[in-house]
């Protein structure tokens, strides 16, 4: 049970806490992960950042930038979010849990179902980390595993301009996603660049298709079935109450094809 | 530390701890509406509230977290005693059942409502998309927000909500208010957890890890220690009294297979040492410092496994009979730690092989069926273990009064549960109460006697009062389920698909303890074959004991089980003709009139009798569904991958057990001319307490709120055999009705002589009074003359209803699938089903019941399935991972229809509705799945996975 819960008032007193309690403590926002019974996190002390205020959003010329701070709910509330983070705050179906949860600690919880995750690694997106000056991709937060104070995302504009689409497959519509997926390319002479492919689900932590995305860089379009098979090969989930192997490594492969394949003819509408 | 919240509008400083999750805080401050349903994993919703505008969980909160916000509950809404637009709304609509859910989901409209101010039905399912509810299937909160945005604008805004129904009656058959509606939809106490008094203890169970297992050692020395402990009970300081947990009709037809504390444990989550504590911290402190040596044993999972030669023994235990002992019964080498078997008579046991029940049973001659037939099919369904999962899981309050035992329980049966105590601690009857409080869910989990009986013994010994409630995870492990099955149907048919023979052959899996044993598998059979009128009719039923959770009662009894078997094969049969489905079911169906032989062989525990369908609604119920669901018309998709398809089942359940239910029912009138009416039945929030006032007030020409109802009370009100087997309005309706009858006689005699007129020259007329050649008189007068000194004493009337008279509702469900053949899911794009219950007494409530059994139903075959590693133990033991649908999951359209028959036998023709429900939704889904990708899928639930496995796909 928390014994300590810390509300520092500016960013560099949550950072001196945290680097003081090290992995004694955590950095709560929302507390939909902390406070969840199942919570991988057991600890006592608590650094709750609510009143830091971390939820400007502001859109540039060239970057858009979201607070960590802001809800779910409040990405899709706002117009200023477009429509890849809206697609994917829409996946958190249920509205409670949009209420509290927030961008930050949804990437600070580092889930592999998380819905988010996906999408912003394939926007190359990245973090302003508390009490630094340098940001760090959402790529390298998540496969480091880092626990440091996130206060804010950035989406460069160029990125925002690729084209997308992302999807999610869950049992029921309230559940945990059993596969997540998003992918980000440029096409230049009906050739793609810049191939960004992120799934969820199939490992502890969302992952990049590096091999595919070598594969589809520079060249045209493979066919779905040449997309489903490679993906098969190249991941590796495991087997738990929400699927089988075979049928976490099919599911990847349709919902990876399904997004390269959409994004590259509509111009990213997610249909899922 | 301190806090400072503004909580309903009022500023209040409270202290508290770092950690204090904010829905025990709010619960000790007095707010008692948020609810805790799956313990504080953010899934179900009913603990929220509106935190600085916004609807949030408050179990996913603590205390700092709030410090100078403002909350707001549900008690803010009404104003003094009137409810708020979305308060009243919800009642009228239908929405409120057990009520365990309704101040989250009232607040979660009340926030809609603010923001949009005409909501499309897409915004009302976000905001309730945080909202679980079991009962009601979600469909009816779509009109409940559309009464609520127009009576905001228009405080007398009214809408028709339900379809009325026999005009030549004044209320019964039309909607009218739910008589605890108001009362759950303030969030008022009402349920067993708001009756627990300050200086309670708490009783927490240490459950064995192991499915198969004896006790060799238990040391609970260093438990006993802790300060504040208060009780510890084992096996070794347990009575010896063998009892069943079934709530059922004494004698039960399940054995007397478990005591307190068994010896050997049966199950992962089986009880081994109960400890009551000052706190529940105390409580679970002292579980963690017991210690147990187990010697464990090989366990037994399947039907297969149990029937295996050589399995082991899952209950070795000495066996007993009181009557009908077979001649070679032979206990000579059992191990006296396996315990006993009492059976009240015969039901076709043999533990030593695993079989806890057996049955079998036909009319004419099954092999002359077959051999009849033009075409044979022959098919094996099995369904899998799910859960019945109320919001409100298992939990009883104990304590003593004086030298009386009171049990406030969340019970189907509080007679059974009475009886059962009494037996388990060897007292009378006559010292223990039972009162049913409100329950939040039942569904047939709470037929059965699970912990009651536990914490009364602790209350008995130690004069303690005792607050025992299930965690989510124990209420998966460690309370009742629905029986998974294995069923093979033969089919034998003519060419033109006239049918010449039907056999089942049922295999359920009990697990280890026999409640239910018996009647579950018996009911896959007795609810499913009479739906079609064959000569040549024979089944078989056996049940094993295995080791995996606990079963027993869950909506359906065993029918939907029979039915997924029975109606597949049916649309398998016609695939197989080339006969259209629909077609085959007309020719062979039930019909009204016809004798159902076979009924003969299907009693429950006991040897049955013919019945007579004496209504039945599926001639109108087949051609309206066809109608709606343009049968016949394939319909195409524009996306390659989604294919859609069609089918159609026909269900039927019973209105209780005729020769085995029994209800009674006392009407009193008072001074004032008003009545109390204290009924024995079990309103599980399906509405029963308003049937039986309805009923009442009905016959005799009053408004509702003239009679008061107290049920389930064993001090207060008569008896009832329970809450199950459908039998509420059919039997406790009756029971009230009768006694509104009697009383309405004895109001007539008085009436004659204080009027000086003939008795049957008066007539009772609306708003209460009688009315002669030469006058009139109103109640009270009649009461006031009654109760004075030269009076005949206050009009006191009471009734009993049994009978050996079925009524039998009937349904016709329709279903249109898209099915994604990229990815397997299946959508319900339509579901349609249109249930004959006779005069539907309460319309509005009988559509939500039908919409929440189907919502069930629609569970099983998609998304739930309790899944059990190797030892037995449950690997998704709660909301989280265990998927039940919500508001997000509901077919597209989504409709319940209520087609009326003139039944004779139902309080003004009133049969049930609530099981049938759930019985259509496995076979209907399943055949329509067919329709659209020729895949016959003969195993629930349907997940995207088995579907791509049987397209070859993975």
């Amino acid at each position: 049970m928390i014994q300590e819960f810390f509300k520092p008032q500016t960013v560099a007193e949550a950072v001196a806490l945290k680097d003081k309690f090290r992995d004694e403590t955590v950095f709560m926002a929302g507390g939909t992960d902390v406070n969840c019974r199942d919570s991988k996190y057991k600890i006592q002390k608590v650094i709750g950042i609510e009143q830091l205020k971390l939820n400007e959003i502001s859109q540039t010329r060239g970057e858009l930038s979201v607070g960590a701070g802001v809800t779910i709910q409040e990405l899709l509330d706002s117009p200023t979010i477009p429509d890849p983070l809206t697609t994917a705050a829409r996946h958190f179906v249920n509205r409670n849990i949009r209420n509290m949860a927030t961008i930050g600690g949804n990437i600070a919880s580092n889930n592999s179902s998380s819905n988010l995750i996906p999408i912003l690694v394939a926007l190359d997106a990245e973090l302003k980390i508390g009490g630094s000056a340098t940001p760090v991709p959402v790529y390298e937060y998540v496969t480091q595993e880092m626990t440091r104070l996130i206060e804010g995302i950035m989406i460069s504009s160029e990125n925002l301009a690729k084209k997308y689409d992302l999807r999610k497959f869950s049992r029921a519509a309230n559940d945990i996603s059993i596969i997540t997926a998003a992918v980000t390319f440029n096409v230049q002479n009906e050739k793609l660049f810049n191939v960004r492919l992120a799934v969820g689900g199939v490992d502890k932590h969302v992952v990049r298709l590096t091999a595919l995305e070598n594969k589809l860089e520079g060249n045209t379009l493979l066919a779905p079935i040449e997309i489903e098979d490679t993906v098969k090969q190249i991941v590796a989930p495991v087997e738990d109450i929400r699927g089988g192997i075979q049928f976490k490594k099919y599911m990847a492969g349709v919902l990876i094809s399904d997004c390269i394949h959409n994004a590259h003819r509509r111009g990213g509408r997610d249909s899922s | 530390m301190k806090i400072n919240v503004t909580l309903n509008g009022v500023s209040r400083a409270i202290y508290t701890e770092p950690g204090e999750n904010v829905r025990r805080l709010l619960a000790r401050e007095g707010i008692i509406s948020m609810r805790n349903g799956c313990d504080a994993q953010g899934v179900c919703g009913a603990c929220a509230i509106i935190l600085n505008g916004k609807v949030v969980n408050s179990c996913l909160l603590v205390a700092p977290q709030i410090d100078g916000k403002e909350i707001t509950t549900v008690d803010s809404l009404a104003t003094n005693r009137e409810l708020s637009p979305v308060q009243s709304a919800m009642v009228e609509a239908g929405i409120v059942q057990c009520g365990y859910c309704t101040p989250a989901m009232e607040l979660a409209i009340t926030d809609l409502l603010k923001r949009e101010e005409n909501p499309t039905r897409g915004q009302m399912q976000d905001a309730l998309s945080g909202n679980l509810c079991r009962c009601t299937g979600y469909e009816q909160i779509f009109t409940a927000v559309e009464i609520a945005k127009e009576r905001m604008k228009d405080a007398g805004f009214k809408q028709r909500v339900a379809p009325d129904f026999r005009e030549d009656l004044r209320i019964v058959g039309k909607a009218q208010l739910k008589v605890d509606g108001p009362k759950l939809a303030r969030g008022e106490k009402a349920f067993v957890e708001d009756m627990v008094e300050p200086g309670s203890c708490y009783l927490k169970m240490l459950r064995s890890p192991h499915a198969h297992a004896y006790i060799n050692k238990i040391d609970a020395s260093q438990a006993e220690k802790i300060p504040g402990v208060v009780a510890i009970l084992t096996h070794r300081n347990c009575p010896e009294i063998y009892y069943t947990q079934a709530g059922q009709g004494f004698p039960e037809p399940s054995p007397y297979d478990r005591k307190l504390m068994d010896h050997k444990v049966l199950h992962v989550g089986d009880r081994v040492a109960a400890v009551v504590a000052q706190s529940p911290e105390i409580a679970e402190e002292a579980v963690h410092k017991i210690k147990v040596e187990y010697d464990v044993l090989e366990p037994v999972l399947t039907i297969d496994a149990a029937m295996a030669p050589g399995a082991p023994i899952v209950r070795n235990a000495a066996i007993e009979y009181v009557h009908g002992a077979p001649e070679d019964l032979d206990n000579s080498n059992v191990d006296p730690r396996e315990g006993k078997i009492i059976y009240r008579f015969p039901i076709g046991a043999d533990p030593r092989k695993n079989l806890a029940a057996s049955a079998q049973g036909g009319i004419g001659d099954i092999h002359k069926g077959f051999a009849e037939a033009d075409v044979i099919l022959e098919r094996d369904y099995e369904s899998t273990q799910v859960h019945c999962t109320p919001l409100e899981p298992h939990v009883v309050y104990t304590r003593m009064d004086g030298d009386r035992l009171i049990i406030h329980a969340s019970t189907q049966t509080p007679w059974c549960v009475r009886r059962t105590v009494a037996r388990a601690l060897e007292i009378s009857e006559n010292k223990i109460r039972v009162i049913k409080e409100r329950v939040g869910g039942g569904f047939g989990s709470k037929q059965d006697v699970l912990l009651e009986e536990v914490a009364a013994y602790l209350t008995w010994t130690t004069g303690r009062s005792i607050l025992f409630r299930y965690t989510r995870e124990e209420d998966f492990i460690a309370s009742s389920t629905r029986h998974p099955m294995k069923i093979k149907v033969k089919l034998g048919a003519k060419k033109n698909g006239q049918l010449t023979a039907i056999y089942m052959d049922v295999k359920a899996n009990t697990g280890p303890y026999g409640n239910h044993c018996l009647t579950v598998p018996v009911n896959a059979v007795s609810k499913s074959m009479p739906l079609f009128l064959c000569d040549n009719v024979e089944f078989e039923v056996k049940s094993y004991y295995t080791n995996i959770p606990p079963t027993g009662a869950y909506q359906g009894y065993g029918a939907p089980q029979g039915s997924y078997a029975l109606q597949t094969a049916m649309a398998e049969l016609a695939a197989k003709l080339g006969i259209d489905q629909l077609e085959l079911i007309k020719k062979n169906r039930v019909r009204e009139g016809v004798m159902l032989e076979i009924l003969k062989c299907l009693g429950e525990g006991r040897e049955g009798k013919p019945e007579r369908v004496a209504s039945c609604g599926l001639g109108p119920a087949l051609k309206k569904g066809a109608a709606l669901m343009n049968w016949g018309r394939k319909e195409e998709s524009q996306n390659p991958d989604i294919k859609i398809g069609k089918g159609v089942v026909v269900v039927q359940q019973g209105s209780g057990l005729p020769g085995l239910d029994s209800a009674s029912a006392v009407l009193r009138m008072l001074g004032d001319g008003t009545f109390t009416l204290l009924s024995g039945g079990a309103d599980l929030g399906t509405g029963l307490d308003t049937v039986a006032v309805k009923v009442a007030a009905e016959c005799l020409c009053t408004d509702m709120s003239n009679i008061a109802i107290i049920s389930g009370d064993t001090d207060a009100t008569p008896f009832d055999t329970g809450a199950y087997a459908s039998s509420g309005t059919f039997f406790s309706g009756n029971a009230a009705l009768k006694a509104a009858e009697r009383m309405k006689e004895k109001i007539l005699e008085v009436a004659a002589e204080m009027l000086k007129e003939d008795k049957k020259d008066l007539q009772i007329v609306y708003p209460g009074i009688v009315k002669g050649k030469k006058g009139s008189i109103t109640y009270q007068k009649i009461e006031t003359f009654s109760e004075k000194g030269t009076g005949g004493g206050q009009l006191v009337a009471s009734a009993s209803f049994t009978t050996e008279d079925s009524a039998f509702p009937y349904g016709a469900h329709f279903c249109q699938v898209a099915v994604n053949t990229r990815t397997g899911e299946v959508k319900i794009q339509k579901y349609y089903a249109l249930q004959d219950c006779g005069t539907p007494i309460n319309p509005e409530l009988a559509l939500g019941q039908i919409h929440g059994g189907v919502l069930k139903a629609i569970g099983h075959s998609l998304y739930e399935e309790m899944i059990l590693d190797e030892t037995g133990r449950c690997l998704n033991a709660s909301l989280l991972d265990y998927k039940v649908p919500m508001i997000n999951d509901i077919p597209e359209d989504f409709r319940a229809e209520l087609v009326f028959t003139d039944d004779p036998f139902g309080p003004f023709g009133g049969k049930s509705v609530g099981e049938i429900s759930s019985n259509g939704a496995a076979p209907v889904i399943a055949i329509a799945i067919h329709d659209a990708i020729g895949i016959w899928v003969r195993k629930w639930p349907f997940t995207a996975e088995k579907i791509l496995k049987a397209l070859g796909k993975v």
